[in-house]
């Protein structure tokens, strides 16, 4: 059963009682609140998620609500809790969706150590998995959005999931997180996008959300190795362009992204070497969407045994860079 | 004296680069070229390594440009850093 199979009614009543038991990847999370928007949100965003029964094991109990107090009607707030506590401070009554996917993804950084959790998004392409580990304002939503709206499978805007022991990376496909310009690009990008409610003034400006597709959310339990670390920054009239990254700059990029990285000590270590090793590490700048989906388009097509000459700078030539280089001229010539 | 990576020290090698994690304090170094170098051939050795024996295995163009002492001074870092340890002969 999914989301979609409840009428409204079914829906507002769970979200309203006992909670709305909803998969999402390899967690439950109890969704509880009384709030339109709340209920408009799923609705909109989380149609194909399994739901699971009332006695299902829940990873996550989350509530968001209006605080019962003063601020529930003088320049009302929003609050989100999880196991009945809130870890943050309220936000206005307006950004009750965004306040719920921030607390969503606070869960799984803040416990789900079973992985190594990093800040990155994660799509995949025929089996393997491309890592953008990028902060805030880098360009990172846009080019998910985009990538995804144009065959690239969502695994996360936000947050990767390195199962420590095999590598592979764990999809927990979710609504993708657009601010401020970005929302508009994506709706002229494709305007078959579903893009939900844009919540003005919160911290990081308008914010709106992308629907994951249906066919990704289906494949939540499939998991891949990476394949491609790229760091993308978006520079205003440059074309899009991909360069080497060293594989240990990488590395210490990934170190410096991790959420959990040091509970894992010399495992999460290792576990991310492992990361970089098997994939081919990358730094990307671009202005234009369509040009940078091109370029991922060819970067995803397997290397062509012709050897490239030139100039591409890079780290000392060791068989491997130089395959990196030959793929690197192919993918932006 | 003789030269070896200290146990709760763990690297990621590729081409001349090192990255190290420090068990003990749950640090991550990304080296220079000079540090890189010295610890590539003091975890390849399997054994504690003399000075000299580290500066005679450097790559022929590090030994054109290094000279013994230049090795000493980066051994000395890396053992103030806790990265290497050593021990008397």
């Amino acid at each position: 059963m999914i989301v979609l199979d409840l009428d409204p009614y079914e829906l507002r009543q769970r979200l309203a009682g006992r909670g709305l038991r909803v998969r999402v990847g390899p967690f439950v999370y109890s969704i509880r609140s009384p709030l339109p928007e709340i209920e408009a949100g799923i609705g909109l965003h989380y149609p194909w998620h399994p739901l699971k029964d009332d006695d299902a094991f829940v990873d996550f109990h989350v509530h968001v609500d209006r605080p019962k107090v003063l601020r529930r009607w003088l320049r009302p707030q929003v609050r989100f809790r999880f196991d009945g506590n809130p870890p943050f401070n309220p936000l206005p009554g307006n950004q009750a969706f965004p306040l719920l996917e921030w607390g969503m993804n606070w869960c799984v950084s803040a416990h789900a150590h079973r992985w190594i959790i990093l800040h990155s998004a994660v799509l995949e392409r025929d089996g393997r998995c491309l890592l953008l580990p990028a902060p805030s304002g880098a360009g990172k939503s846009t080019l998910t959005a985009a990538l995804m709206l144009r065959g690239w499978r969502l695994f996360s805007d936000e947050l990767a999931l390195i199962d420590p022991g095999s590598g592979r990376l764990q999809p927990l496909p979710r609504p993708v997180s657009l601010k401020n310009q970005s929302i508009e690009i994506i709706r002229s990008f494709d305007s078959g996008a579903v893009i939900g409610q844009v919540v003005p003034d919160t911290l990081k400006g308008s914010v709106a959300h992308v629907r994951p597709m249906r066919e990704h959310v289906m494949r939540h339990m499939v998991d891949a190795p990476p394949g491609w670390i790229v760091v993308p920054e978006y520079m205003p009239g440059v074309p899009a362009r991909l360069e080497p990254l060293s594989k240990a700059q990488a590395l210490m990029l990934l170190a410096k992204n991790a959420f959990n990285y040091n509970i894992h000590g010399r495992a999460g270590f290792r576990a991310l070497a492992d990361v970089v090793d098997r994939s081919q590490c990358l730094s990307f700048s671009y202005s234009q969407l369509d040009d940078a989906v091109a370029v991922f388009e060819r970067l995803a097509q397997p290397a062509s045994g012709e050897r490239v000459h030139g100039d591409i700078p890079g780290p000392s030539t060791t068989g491997f860079d130089r395959q990196q280089a030959d793929m690197l001229r192919a993918a932006t010539s | 004296m003789l030269f070896a990576p200290a146990p709760h020290i763990d690297a990621a090698r590729w081409g001349g680069s090192c990255v190290i994690f420090d068990a003990e304090s749950g640090n991550t170094h990304l080296l220079d070229e000079y540090a890189s170098q010295i610890l590539t051939i003091l975890f390849e050795a399997r054994e504690p390594l003399s000075q000299a024996t580290i500066f005679s295995s450097l790559p022929a163009e590090a030994r054109r440009t290094w000279e013994e002492a230049d090795v000493a001074e980066v051994l000395d870092e890396l053992v103030r850093m806790g990265i290497v340890a050593h021990q008397h002969a």
